[in-house]
């Protein structure tokens, strides 16, 4: 049967994938308490990747995981203890396994990087020698079998006897004599003798149990390994011989190929390879002498030989390695082109590269894992559905007005159906935060280490729930604020011992529900901000103006602000990659917020707030003329009627109510939209105070309408992005209405308030 | 026609069910008469079922009764044979001259 | 149709083992350790049971281990797929009371051969 194997591959990389992020977790928990059962999760993932890669023919991974494994069985066992090196190793390996996969799914080489770590691993076990070892793929083994089929003709004998007498509980196991036989009789014509001498009397007999036994004659042209094979999973159950019958000589040319290839089995296999070919025509006996003293030489020069064999064995294997080989060449000629020219064009081509990676990225399809219990009460959902479903359809089919009560009621029910299910449709897309907490462990470890600092990384609430896609984008802005409360938030382990400070920092990270937000904090008790060196440092940086006041949450808030940086040197940890300012920017973008506060001496809290889902909104609906849109409820401040605000006028004709002590800018939606007048001619308007990122605006609308939740669709994908415009919906009735972006707006009010004021200049 | 005792060994004469067919001739063996084996339905035969069968044809004929068999199914026949059991259990004979 | 139940942490491996086992007209369920194998044997009486060894919660040896004592299990044929090719640690898995072994890797041919041979 042809079966593609490559359909299993993405599932393949998944699991590996996960596999990774467990042994890597457990690696590190096995560095505070080593509990053997740690040891047994990483043994089998471990053990799992190894059989997988060796299954789809990766047997680059599936020789790496070889050697894992082996020293992870001897951890398991006991055998062999848990040092801080050993986990180093480990830890190492996980990543390098990470890298080769995530090459393998992009179809790129392995490259070398496994193999300095394998010698590691061989050292280690084997004290000192480098053994070179190996695991078989499955189509390896397709592609080795074949030709010793092929090329045993000297092997196969007509006549054997073979003599079976299997222990009484052999049957017990499943294993029937029947079944082994009919295999053997598939191989030629087969004649057997049962011996019932030690059959019990009835009334004695243990009917599970098997007192007969045999000799069989077995008239085929096979081979001894071909009928022992038959034998094989009860071989230590039994007394087995099996014997040429005939033909004595030929049974001692067997005997002296076994010994051959109890020397050098793999070898051996492998020559087979080369001479299938080249002797096809020559006779059989002269085959066989050919083959003998090919195989003997082998042992004595094993190396230059294996090479050869080694070559045959990749061209035969097929398309797969062809391809690889295929395009390793032509990269590496594309290479040798590209160095003369010039370097604009070797950039050009690495963009392409890149291009048709992140294609090949975007056409693989992302899955989901679900929890059976969340599908168990969708199903129960549509269950009711329906139920609701078929009950309004009767009461339309003879409705009177008598029977409204009755469509009131079930038009309520069905409501309640359709947020249910809306609710529980969510909830599949949303996983534990724990995803990506998980990572950062290892991290602190590694971080830590190399500031010279000792931290303890609290976790609390991984289980909290959150929309996938916002799980996968908080992962980078987490990961940096968890590096720099490490890096800048704890102080020097000699600092704080002169603050009188416990000689271990703690960063503790936190997920928990708060309304329609998703709450993630990363603290650190360390020396905390101090706001007087922040606002001394953006006035150096002429992003404030000296003297200019602002209270203390606006002056830690600057930190986040582009072109900010308060380390004296740009350390290696912190200042690579990403900045606080592109943290802000990433937690923006999904629709979240960063707040800061920090107590010298105490320590520092950015505490994230983000929607669960990135594809539901509650959402105010307003009218401004006879558009409606929406608003994010959470934005919402207040709403006043115009008649009751004093409108004041500042720089040039910017707009602004006075709310508190606080100038907010007024933006009139008509005027920004350019829309026609119409519709609401008659009601005076409103003012609509909204608040985003911390800043506020004042909207001018001309009524507020419902509130409802709103299915989300991006602008990006069906139109293009516009600034103030975070995405559409579709009502109630069927009218597309804007969502709009209280931030982008307030932007779009401060660029043309800079337009006119240098227009009034 | 003489006195005799049947035994159905239905459709399974195998491991599975080889306690409770040994119990079944147990109190056909009881019986001190010959004995039928109906085995036209038997499609599962194993080396268990055979080789009770075997232990009972020998007892039954100490005893002095004879065992025969009624319509002997191709898959027990071919059990038999694999197992090189025939002879021992009087199928070679049964085959032969077909219903017994 | 031959009822075969198909055990395996790894969802790769259990979907390789499915896909060829239904390709080949057979019935097969699935499950993803011993506890939850156990409990499908407890469910559907299997004719044939195809498990791993190295499986978190329930390991393969003593999920055959606790099928040989539930009276169906008591003689179908439960084959170990087993990465181990060491003589010791197969007859564990035949002492444990499995019929016989398929080494990994193995190809889908190989499989059906194995299963093809123990249904006979």
């Amino acid at each position: 049967m042809e079966i593609d194997l490559s359909q299993f591959h993405q599932v393949f990389f998944e699991e590996s994938f996960e596999g990774l992020d467990v042994m890597e977790q457990e690696l590190l928990n096995l560095e505070e308490d080593s509990d053997l059962e740690n040891v047994n999760t990483i043994f089998r993932a471990a053990h799992s990747i190894k059989g997988g890669s060796a299954t789809f023919n990766f047997k680059d991974v599936a020789d790496f995981t070889h050697v894992m494994e082996t020293l992870l069985d001897e951890m398991r066992e006991g055998s062999r203890p848990v040092t801080r090196e050993i986990i180093d190793l480990l830890l190492k390996s996980v990543d390098c396994l990470r890298g080769m996969l995530n090459k393998i799914q992009d179809d790129e080489p392995v490259g070398e990087a496994h193999c300095e770590l394998i010698n590691s691993f061989n050292l280690l076990l084997s004290g000192e020698a480098i053994v070179e070892t190996e695991v078989n793929t499955a189509a390896e083994q397709a592609v080795e079998t074949q030709p010793i089929a092929a090329d045993t003709t000297e092997d196969l004998h007509h006549y054997w006897n073979i003599q079976f007498i299997p222990q009484s509980h052999i049957l017990e196991t499943g294993n029937e004599p029947v079944r082994m036989f009919r295999e053997l009789k598939g191989m030629g014509v087969l004649e057997s003798t049962v011996d019932v001498s030690k059959v019990p009397d009835f009334d004695e007999l243990v009917p599970e149990s098997c007192f007969l036994s045999w000799r069989l004659r077995l008239d085929a042209d096979t081979e001894y390994d071909t009928i022992k094979e038959v034998f094989e999973w009860v071989e230590d159950e039994c007394e087995l011989t099996i014997d040429n019958a005939e033909e004595p000589e030929v049974k001692k040319q067997d005997v002296k190929k076994q010994e051959v290839e109890k020397q050098g089995p793999i070898t051996e296999s492998e020559i087979s390879v080369d001479t299938v070919i080249s002797d096809k025509e020559v006779t059989a006996v002269e085959t066989d002498d050919i083959e003998v003293s090919g195989a003997e030489k082998t042992t004595g020069d094993s190396s230059s030989d294996k090479m050869e064999s080694t070559n045959a064995i990749v061209s035969i294997s097929g398309a797969v390695s062809n391809k690889t080989s295929d395009v390793a060449k032509e990269k590496s000629q594309k290479l040798a082109t590209e160095t003369q020219n010039s370097s604009q064009a070797k950039v050009k081509s690495t963009a392409v590269n890149e291009e048709k990676k992140n294609q090949k990225k975007a056409t693989s399809t992302a899955s989901i894992r679900v929890g059976i219990d969340k599908v168990d009460t969708l199903i129960d959902l549509v269950g009711e559905l329906v139920i609701t479903q078929s009950m309004l359809s009767e009461l339309g089919d003879n409705f009177t007005m008598a029977k409204l009560n009755q469509l009131v009621s079930g038009l309520s029910e069905l409501e309640q159906n359709t947020r249910e299910l809306q609710e529980s449709v969510m909830r599949i897309r949303m996983l534990p935060i724990g995803f990506v907490f998980n990572r950062l462990p290892r991290m602190v470890r590694d971080l830590s280490s190399q500031l010279g600092k000792k931290v303890h990384l609290a976790i609390k609430g991984e289980s909290t729930e959150l929309d996938k896609t916002v799980m996968e984008q908080i992962g980078d802005p987490l990961t940096h604020l968890v590096r720099n409360a490490l890096d800048h938030g704890l102080e020097s382990t000699e600092q704080r011992i002169a603050a009188g400070k416990s000689e271990e920092g703690t960063v503790t990270l936190n997920a928990f529900h708060q309304g329609g937000n998703i709450v993630i904090e990363v603290s650190d008790n360390g020396g905390g901000i101090d706001p007087d060196v922040i606002y001394d440092k953006a006035v150096e940086k002429g992003m404030i103006q000296q003297g200019e006041e602002l209270v203390k949450e606006q002056i830690l808030g600057l930190i986040m602000e582009p072109g900010f940086s308060t380390a004296a040197v740009v350390s290696d940890v912190s200042g690579r990659g990403v900045g606080m300012d592109v943290v802000k920017r990433n937690i923006n973008n999904l629709g979240g917020s960063v707040e800061i506060e920090s107590n010298l001496g105490k320590g520092t809290t950015f505490t994230i707030r983000l929607p669960l889902t990135l594809a539901i909104l509650d959402g105010q609906l307003i009218r401004v003329a006879n558009e409606v849109y929406v608003l994010p409820l959470v934005s919402i401040i207040e709403s006043i009627p115009l008649s009751m605000v004093e409108i004041s006028k500042i720089a040039g004709d910017m707009k602004v109510y006075k709310l508190h002590n606080e100038y907010v800018p007024i933006i009139d939606l008509r005027e920004e939209f350019v829309i026609q007048r119409g519709g609401g001619a008659n009601s005076e308007g409103l003012l609509a105070i909204v608040e985003g990122e911390n800043r506020k605006i004042a909207l001018k609308i001309d009524d507020l309408m419902g509130q409802q939740q709103v299915v989300i669709k991006s602008l990006d994908s069906h139109y293009k992005s516009i600034q103030g415009v975070s995405g559409a919906t579709i009502l109630g009735d069927g009218r597309v209405s804007l969502i709009l972006d209280i931030v982008g707006l307030a932007k779009r009010a401060a660029i043309r308030a800079n337009h006119r004021r240098e227009k009034v200049a | 026609m003489s006195k005799k005792t049947t035994v159905s060994l239905g459709t399974a004469l195998d491991i599975a069910h080889a306690s409770s067919l040994k119990s079944r001739l147990v109190t056909a063996l009881t019986k001190n008469i010959p004995v039928q084996l109906t085995s036209d339905k038997v499609e599962r035969v194993d080396t268990a079922g055979l080789q009770l069968i075997f232990a009972f044809i020998k007892k039954a004929e100490t005893q002095g009764n004879s065992v025969h068999w009624y319509k002997p199914s191709d898959a027990l026949i071919n059990a038999s044979e694999i197992l090189g059991l025939q002879s021992e259990l009087k199928l070679n004979q049964a085959r032969r001259e077909g219903v017994v | 149709m031959t009822k075969i139940l198909a055990v395996d942490d790894s969802a790769s491996m259990r979907q390789m083992v499915t896909f060829t086992l239904k390709s080949a007209g057979f019935d097969v369920t699935e499950a993803s350790d011993g506890v939850e194998a156990l409990k499908a044997a407890q469910s559907k009486a299997f004719d044939v049971v195809i498990s791993d060894v190295n499986m978190p919660n329930m390991d393969g040896l003593t999920l055959v281990k606790k099928l040989r004592a539930l009276g169906n299990y008591k003689f179908i044929p439960i084959l170990m797929l087993t990465t181990e090719s060491s003589g010791d640690k197969k007859q564990a898995g035949r002492a444990a009371g499995a019929t016989g072994w398929i080494v990994k890797p193995f190809n889908p041919d190989q499989l059906l051969a194995t299963v093809k041979k123990v249904i006979s």
